[in-house]
């Protein structure tokens, strides 16, 4: 029973870190293509129709690459982490 | 009200730092003198301090509970005593369940002062005499003698990866405030000029 509670609750832990972490890496992206369209067109930087357009292009298949990708280990790492506790503890 | 904020500010931070110093490892080096269960009646007050009901702990009818005990020696001679309970699935998240083991292994260390054997005892936890609470024992290492300390590396390594998590949520929270917060409320102030 208590072992049903631990995995509920890491399990809504890292749902909820997921989601931020998720929301985080895209924040990130979206901020870096921003800074290259300023880059490439130093006459018009700023927010405009053209640099969303840009961005939104930019964004597609962001949710394969590997950045992305690399936020699902939120629900493996704590995991790994109980079972090489749960190994210390009582096997070592 | 500032010297409101600093007094709440220095309250949580004492309450951080005792929260970790309570649950982090922490080791000992000690000779084990005796090993033992005693029936122990624990006060409402202090169940805070003793496993929770839910790892498995059988209580009499008056509430009584049979705990295993570890009396140890330090080196300069004060005395030290441990208990040994499972911690189960619930908190601190040590996921402890081998006490039979781990007190088969203290009685076989076990050793008297003319003939010590020194062991490193890993444990959480705090010894407070007049509220009857105990460190719980978590694993025995034989050390080379008295003097040696092995370094407390599982604390460290959870420093430091509560210090990275830290590091992070901060990172996001101040791309939040920068991406989120601030150009919603330039959008405010702009609607309500």
């Amino acid at each position: 029973m208590a072992l049903i509670r631990l995995w509920l609750f890491v399990l809504a832990v890292q749902l909820l870190f997921y989601v931020l972490l998720r929301i985080y890496v895209r924040s990130q992206q979206v901020e870096r293509l921003e800074h290259r369209w300023d880059g490439r067109h130093p006459d018009r930087p700023g927010d405009s129709a053209a640099r969303r357009a840009f961005i939104a292009k930019a964004m597609t298949g962001f949710e394969k690459s590997l950045r992305a990708r690399l936020t699902l280990l939120v629900f493996v790492l704590p995991t790994l982490a109980i079972l090489v506790i749960v190994y210390l503890v009582n096997w070592h | 009200m500032y010297y409101l904020r600093v007094a709440i500010g220095v309250l949580f931070g004492i309450m951080a730092f005792a929260l970790l110093d309570y649950t982090l490892p922490s080791k000992n080096t000690v000779r084990i003198s005796n090993t033992y269960n005693r029936l122990t009646s624990i006060p409402p007050s202090a169940t805070i301090f003793w496993a929770a009901d839910s790892t498995g702990t059988v209580e009499n009818a008056s509430g009584q509970r049979d705990v295993r005990f570890i009396d140890t020696v330090r080196a300069g001679g004060s005395v030290f005593v441990y208990r040994n309970e499972d911690t189960g699935w619930v908190w601190p998240p040590y996921f402890k369940y081998d006490s039979s083991n781990l007190h088969a292994e203290a009685t076989n260390l076990k050793s008297s002062a003319s003939d010590p054997i020194w062991v490193s005892v890993t444990g959480y936890g705090w010894r407070i005499p007049w509220m009857s609470t105990y460190p719980n024992a978590i694993s025995i290492n034989t050390v080379a003698g008295p003097d040696e300390r092995p370094t407390n590396w599982p604390a460290m390594v959870i420093c430091a990866v509560m210090l990275v998590l830290l590091a992070l949520i901060w990172r996001m929270w101040a791309q939040f405030q920068e991406r989120g917060l601030t150009p919603m409320r330039d959008r405010l102030n702009r609607k309500a000029k």
